[in-house]
């Protein structure tokens, strides 16, 4: 198991960071009673640990007995859904997403047939705690909005038996009723002091000795994205270990290969380069890196090695370009357009400035 | 298990609704005369219009409520399969006519919740049904924006537009539920959830349900900030200010930290306007003017699904060279 | 088939009357027509295979020249023929069917029943043959007609009843046996019946092949199915005997598939085969449906059914009880979605068919159809050569009474690339007023209209963006609907290749504008993808133009130039890589869903590239004993064996020349992996690896070594179920360590 599933916390004590959200979340579940909760905040800021903890506090150790199971999901014409959901028993979770446009079937018919089934409550050790289910659905914002308005009023009807938390990125994708009808926590992601000091803690209990000046650079590499960094931080001891506080830190490769874009696009812009360019962005996409992830970055990246003029219109364009290929369904299209219109302002600028 | 209180200060009878004037003048006469039309009501969230019909549909029909009144809403199936089957077999059944004083009118009422979401082709499908069995059946309509149901349907409807509810009402209604409930807050509070929910009644008694859950009997105009997901005013204003100043380096950084903090951009931007408004900023009409429109641009756009860092980005480089140029 | 000058004065003498066709009758036959067999009006047995083989090469001298006439049915009746040599124009089996048409019966040696002896020619010296047949036909005084006099015989028929069962059917006046060529007093006639029949039928159904010899083409392969077909009902009953393991010869197989382009008279030939050897055909097409359960449902339906003509006729075919049914499932390629499990019920149904089934599709290639072909007798359809459509068209056209000169009919067939159904709709289509000969500088203009637009692809059209940004828009657009799904991707591949018409001005002004062009372009192929989305998503059909404007006509405008050739648009298979990444991503993180809390995203940028790093290190450093620790890793996670390739598989090389981490362990290494890892997994999931194994590079020598792995514990196992869940549909417990 690696370290960062291997040491993260499991009770809302044993947070690292966020400590006055874990009181309220405490207060929120002691009368063993949940509201209706959507959890946002960035990737690797712990919004699912803060629900297991949650969950354990109100269920006990039970809700650690995971099972995963696959649904299949019969559909009236035939066509199957398949769905990973993890359970337990007092809890499930799955991805409504995974279901593409059926969402809205999908989640109908589970939380239909959880609030029906009511709890299951073998031989459990939390007699005389609530007896309703949780259904935890993760990336809410990518549900469609059928699905979404289907949801609002669900949560309304089955509230006896089944608590719904959900879980999201950006909470300005998910509708206002439901954001309504939600206790809204906004989970940050942790600091760069806050991720330094989970780092050392978790070197101290794999008995390493880690130099504070490596821990604040593995921080500062993650983007205040702890699973990240501890994921790094594990990678750096497999890779070099006594650490040093002068040691590399790897990237992800992902990462570099957009540098290694970028540093094309700012080498050369010619027809030809970005051809070249177009071969890597197809390597990028087929490794599944989402394509506004490859825009950021690279835009990202290009901002520090731009003059001033030149940032202005490249975020102009990258804004445009960006949400276009959110309308279109080939992003390689969109990328490369973004990086031809690029090219061709930076050429501008650079033959007015320096006449070469 | 404690019932969301919502549902528990849902106003029972429609005089309990507070502050919808009309509204509730002429549906006290309707109710009456026991004589109701199709009805639409239309206006902004949490203004009472799902309360009142049920209000009304209680006090019409009383115990004969659950065999005369159907609800339907977004999370049903609303396809236009259900119109002509579902909705039409409920709408054709003819209902015993009874006599007597007290005795419930003798149609049904079928509630459409939410109907902006319904498509066009069943809003369509439903025209006919309304026609029909209009003896029989009345139809009430609740959307947020008249302007998504066809004009086919609301022509055969009698209209009744929902205010935001004023702030001071609000205020008044939520001391009476804070006061059932044991919770000490003061008005400062209330102020400021009113405020944060733009006169949405239910999500104000459900930021001070979750409030109370979080926070117990703590409550200080900052945790209600906080709950309400709004970004801090410093960092707004500083956005603002850092944007005057030219600095881009500082405005990545505030961007960055802004997203990895979680906040929702939606939020920002209402916010952005806020306080790009506010006289104390001391911006020209022109420049307020010009900002807002990205602003707005950059609100539709994320709306589409557009990237939060990149819109971000694109508005605040936008503000800097609005800001400064002039 | 007679010369014209016969005919006509047949025809302009001779109506045909019952006395007068007695008479000739009699006259010519020295068996008088009382010698009747009942069995004469049973469908026609399976003709005398033994000869087939030899006489094949023996093509007549003038096949297809003569014209078949119609005659009244059961002309022939009560006749038995015997067929020597080799016929002036008729092959054998055209003579055969001819006969059984009309009600004869052939046998294959002279005897006293014999009626007529039909001589041919030797092909060596084009003499009339002498053959033992001849010679013995003397003796018994058997009369010895030719090939005229036999189609004489049938012109000049009048209905005969040879029964009571059969009564006369009235012969229309036109359509039976008027000669082809023009006559005036009979011309507009003509041209009436002509007409009514045209009216009533396609070319392309009217003369589909009835017998073997109409069938143009795949000489080969139609005789193999022939054979296959003949010796069917033996391999049915050894099969049953049980000794049907003996050979894997392909005559053993219960089906056949045949497979080729459209038009080259597969269904023809299966129906030709199947009713010249006897057999009643039920076909499927695509426009049954075809599911699963309606196979089933169906092939039990026909398992031991005997067909109705088969039942009215009294008396079974087949001695051997077995039913004569055959099954022709037609564009099986064609099984789709909504066929759900049609394919395997087809196989299965194969299995245990006792009928035989004719599988026939298009694509031989497609994926659907190459499972399918395990169990079939495979025979692909080539396109006949247009001189062997020629041949049959000229017949058909003669037929139809208008002149057509060879030449003319060769570019037609060029044209159609020997798709014989669409020759036919043409010629039908073309067919000139009142039976005049259809010129060919009339073929050769209309050949161009109707063949412009179809014998381009978007190969042929692409490059014309770039080259051509002058011409009209809407010329343009037309090569655009040449493929709309094609020619964007070609376009979108191709702009930034070409070298750019640019006005002369300084090279820097002039690479400014080249880029500046370049965005244009790229910005409105962005903007088409947006509006095909909308086209593919709410089936906006109308947008269709616009789409082609912005995806092909605008960038080819702006990057307007020279263009060398045109490449395979290289988004059809970089899409489908990254599907087929993105779905391994997704099995594995549904397996790492009770550990991981991360999305699917967040599995690949964060946990990909450090998991890369963890199992890889410990083969790395320790070499083969590091495996077990890489499986205890990949325990811990659920992960599989594919797992494993996919994490590995996804690295992005940075730098030229890079290579992937997985090549720094040696092959021996991860050989132990696979072994070990097989090992410890074996119980489990062999049933779902086995399968997979085949493809896996790994899977060099499994069998080698099958020592057990000690360092497995036995949760092992338990763990791993749930890895296998997706693929076994398996509950599983784990409990979070």
């Amino acid at each position: 198991m690696l370290w960062v599933d291997k040491h993260r916390p499991k009770s809302l004590d044993g947070l690292d960071y966020h400590k006055p959200l874990s009181q309220q979340l405490k207060r929120m579940v002691s009368a063993g009673d949940l509201a209706h909760t959507l959890l946002y905040g960035p990737s690797g800021a712990g919004k699912k640990t803060r629900i297991m903890a949650m969950l354990r506090e109100i269920h006990g150790p039970s809700v650690e007995r995971l099972r995963v199971e696959q649904r299949t999901f019969k559909r009236a014409n035939g066509t199957d859904i398949e769905l990973t959901i993890v359970s337990s028993n007092h809890h499930l979770e799955f991805n409504p997403s995974d279901a593409g446009i059926r969402d809205r079937e999908v989640v109908q018919e589970i939380i239909k047939e959880v609030a029906s089934s009511g709890p299951v409550l073998i031989g459990s050790s939390n007699q005389g705690k609530s007896d309703f289910k949780v259904i935890v659905l993760n990336e809410v914002e990518r549900m469609s909005k059928p699905a979404q308005h289907a949801l609002r009023r669900t949560m309304e009807k089955y509230t006896a038996s089944c608590r719904l938390i959900l879980c999201c990125t950006n909470p300005s994708q998910v509708i206002a009723p439901i954001r309504s009808r939600c206790v809204c926590l906004r989970i940050a992601a942790p600091t760069h002091e806050e991720i330094c000091a989970v780092l050392s803690a978790v070197a101290r209990k794999e008995g390493l000795n880690l130099p504070p000046q490596l821990g604040l650079k593995i921080a500062q590499s993650s983007e205040r994205n702890l699973r990240r960094a501890l994921l790094t931080l594990e990678a750096c001891k497999v890779q070099q270990y006594p650490f040093t506080e002068q040691q590399h830190v790897q990237l992800p490769d992902w990462q570099l290969f957009i540098g290694g874009v970028v540093d094309d696009l700012v080498s050369e812009q010619t027809p030809r380069q970005l051809l070249k360019i177009r071969s890597k962005l197809y390597e990028l996409l087929s490794n599944c890196i989402p394509p506004d992830l490859i825009m950021r970055t690279i835009v990202r990246q290009l901002l520090s090695k731009m003059p001033m003029p030149v940032r202005m219109e490249l975020l102009h364009h990258a804004a445009i370009y960006e949400h276009r290929m959110q309308a279109g369904s080939k992003p390689i299209f969109h990328i490369e357009a973004f990086l031809a219109r690029f090219m061709s302002c930076y050429k501008k600028f650079s033959v007015a400035n320096h006449g070469k | 298990m404690t019932t969301p209180w919502v549902e528990k200060y849902r106003p029972k009878s429609v005089d309990d609704i507070s502050h919808q004037g009309e509204v509730i003048e002429s549906l006290r006469c309707a109710i009456e005369q026991k004589n109701l039309p199709h009805l639409i009501f239309y206006g902004p969230p949490g203004t009472g219009k799902t309360s009142t019909i049920l209000a009304a549909a209680r006090q019409l029909f009383g115990t004969e409520y659950r065999s005369r009144v159907m609800e339907l809403n977004a999370s049903d199936e609303r396809g236009i399969a259900v119109v002509r089957e579902k909705i039409k077999s409920f709408a054709q059944v003819a209902v015993s006519a009874s006599s007597g004083p007290h005795a419930p009118p003798p149609y049904k009422l079928i509630v459409l919740d939410e109907a902006d979401s319904m498509t066009t082709d069943a809003q369509s499908a439903l025209r006919r049904t309304m026609e029909t069995y209009s003896k029989v059946t009345r139809f009430c309509i609740i959307c947020n924006y008249i302007s998504r149901i066809i004009p086919p349907i609301s022509s055969r409807c009698a209209k009744f537009r929902f205010k935001s509810i004023p702030h001071e009402a609000m205020v008044q209604r939520l001391q009476h539920i804070a006061q059932q409930e044991g919770v000490s807050s003061s008005t400062e509070v209330l102020r400021e959830l009113t405020h944060q929910s733009e006169g949405d009644m239910r999500r104000a008694i459900q930021m001070l349900q979750s409030l109370h859950r979080l926070y117990g009997d703590e409550l200080t105009p900052s945790t209600v900030l906080d709950i309400s997901g709004a970004v801090p005013k410093a960092r707004v204003i500083n956005i603002l200010e850092v944007c005057r100043k030219g600095d881009f380096n500082r405005m990545q950084s505030i961007v960055d930290e802004l997203l990895a903090d979680g906040y929702p951009v939606a939020q920002l931007l209402v916010q952005l306007l806020d306080a790009l408004t506010s006289p104390e900023m001391g911006f020209t009409s022109s420049q307020m003017a010009a900002v807002s429109c990205h602003l707005a641009l950059v609100d539709k756009q994320l709306i589409d699904g557009a990237d939060d860092y990149l819109q971000l980005m694109n508005l605040t480089a936008s503000c800097m060279r609005e800001l400064r140029a002039h | 088939m007679a010369a014209p000058s016969a005919a006509i004065r047949l025809a302009e003498q001779a109506p045909p009357s019952k006395s007068l066709m007695a008479d000739t009758v009699r006259s010519e036959g020295d068996k008088p027509a009382m010698n009747v067999e009942p069995a004469a009006l049973s469908p026609p047995a399976p003709p005398p295979r033994k000869w087939y083989p030899g006489m094949k090469d023996d093509r007549p001298p003038n096949k297809g020249s003569k014209r078949i006439p119609t005659g009244a049915p059961g002309c022939l009746a009560n006749r038995t023929f015997v067929i020597t040599g080799t016929q002036d124009s008729l092959e054998r089996e055209d003579a055969v069917a001819l006969i059984h048409k009309y009600g004869g019966r052939v046998t294959s040696a002279v005897s006293g029943k014999t009626s007529f002896v039909l001589r041919g020619i030797d092909p060596d010296t084009g003499n009339p043959l002498e053959s033992s047949k001849v010679q013995k036909a003397r003796q018994l005084k058997t009369s010895i007609i030719d090939e005229d006099q036999l189609l004489e015989m049938i012109r000049v028929s009048a209905p005969q009843p040879v029964e009571d069962k059969l009564p006369a059917s009235p012969v229309p006046p036109f359509k039976t046996n008027l000669p082809p060529s023009v006559h005036p007093a009979t011309h507009s006639d003509l041209s009436d019946a002509r007409q009514q029949t045209c009216v009533h039928s396609l070319w392309a159904e009217k003369y589909r092949p009835r017998n073997l010899n109409h069938l143009v083409g795949n000489a080969d392969h139609i005789k193999r199915l022939t054979e296959w077909l003949n010796t069917w009902p033996e391999n049915l009953k050894s099969e049953v005997a049980g000794a049907s393991s003996k050979s894997k010869d392909q005559t053993m197989l219960k089906a056949a598939l045949l497979s080729g382009p459209p038009g080259v008279g597969k269904t023809s030939a299966a129906r030709v085969v199947l009713a010249v050897s006897g057999y009643d055909a039920v076909e499927l097409n695509a426009s049954d449906t075809r599911s699963q359960k309606a196979l089933k449902a169906m092939a039990e339906d026909l398992v031991g059914n005997t067909s109705i003509a088969e039942f009215a006729s009294g008396q079974p075919k087949c001695a051997g009880g077995y039913c004569r049914m055959a099954l022709i499932m037609d564009e099986v390629d064609g099984m789709s979605s909504g066929d759900r499990g049609g394919m395997a019920q087809l196989i299965a149904t194969i299995k245990s068919s006792k009928m035989p089934i004719i599988c026939i599709c298009n694509d031989r290639n497609s994926p659907k159809v190459r499972s399918l072909a395990n169990h079939c007798l495979d025979l692909r359809f080539r396109r006949p050569s247009p001189a062997e459509t020629v041949v049959a068209m000229r017949r058909v056209v003669t037929d139809e009474g208008y002149g057509v000169e060879v030449d003319t009919l060769n570019r037609i067939a060029q044209a159609c690339n020997s798709d014989i159904r669409q020759m036919l709709n043409l010629l039908q289509m073309w067919r000139p007023e009142g039976g005049e000969r259809l010129s060919s500088s009339e073929v050769s203009k209309r050949v161009e209209t109707a063949f412009k637009d179809v014998s381009v692809g978007p190969f042929d059209v692409a490059d014309k963006f770039f080259k051509e940004p002058n011409t009209p828009l809407d010329k343009r657009l037309r090569h655009y609907f040449v493929d709309s799904g094609m020619t964007p991707l070609m376009v979108q591949d191709s702009y930034l290749s070409v070298s750019m018409n640019l006005p002369a001005m300084p090279a820097m002004q002039r690479e400014l504008m080249g880029l500046e062009r370049v965005a244009m372009a790229s910005e409105s192929i962005a903007s088409a993808d947006v509006v095909g989305k909308r086209i593919s998503s709410e089936q906006q059909w109308a947008l269709a133009p616009l789409h082609g404007i912005l995806s092909c006509c605008a960038p080819g405008y702006y990057a307007q130039g020279n263009i060398g050739r045109i490449n395979f648009p290289s988004w059809l298979g970089r899409n489908s890589t990254c599907l087929k990444r993105h779905r391994q991503l997704r099995e594995c993180t549904s397996r790492m869903q009770a550990h991981v809390s991360g999305s699917k995203e967040e599995v690949r940028q964060a946990y990909v590239p450090a998991l890369r790093e963890l199992l890889l290190r410990p083969m790395r450093e320790l070499g083969a004993d590091g495996a077990s620790k890489v499986i205890e890793l990949m325990d811990a996670y659920c992960l599989s064996k594919d797992d494993f390739d996919a994490i590995m598989e996804m690295q992005l090389l940075i730098g030229p020349g890079a290579k992937a981490d997985i090549a720094t362990v040696p092959a021996n290494v991860k050989a132990t992996l696979t072994r070990k890892y097989n090992a410890a997994h074996q119980g489990i999931k062999r049933g779902v690896r086995s399968l997979k194994m085949a493809t896996e590079h790994f899977a060099e020598d499994i069998e080698e070594d099958e020592e057990e792995d000690e360092e497995e514990d036995l949760i092992v196992p338990v763990k791993t179920k749930a890895a296998t869940s997706s693929t076994a549909k398996s509950k599983t417990k784990i409990s979070r360590a």
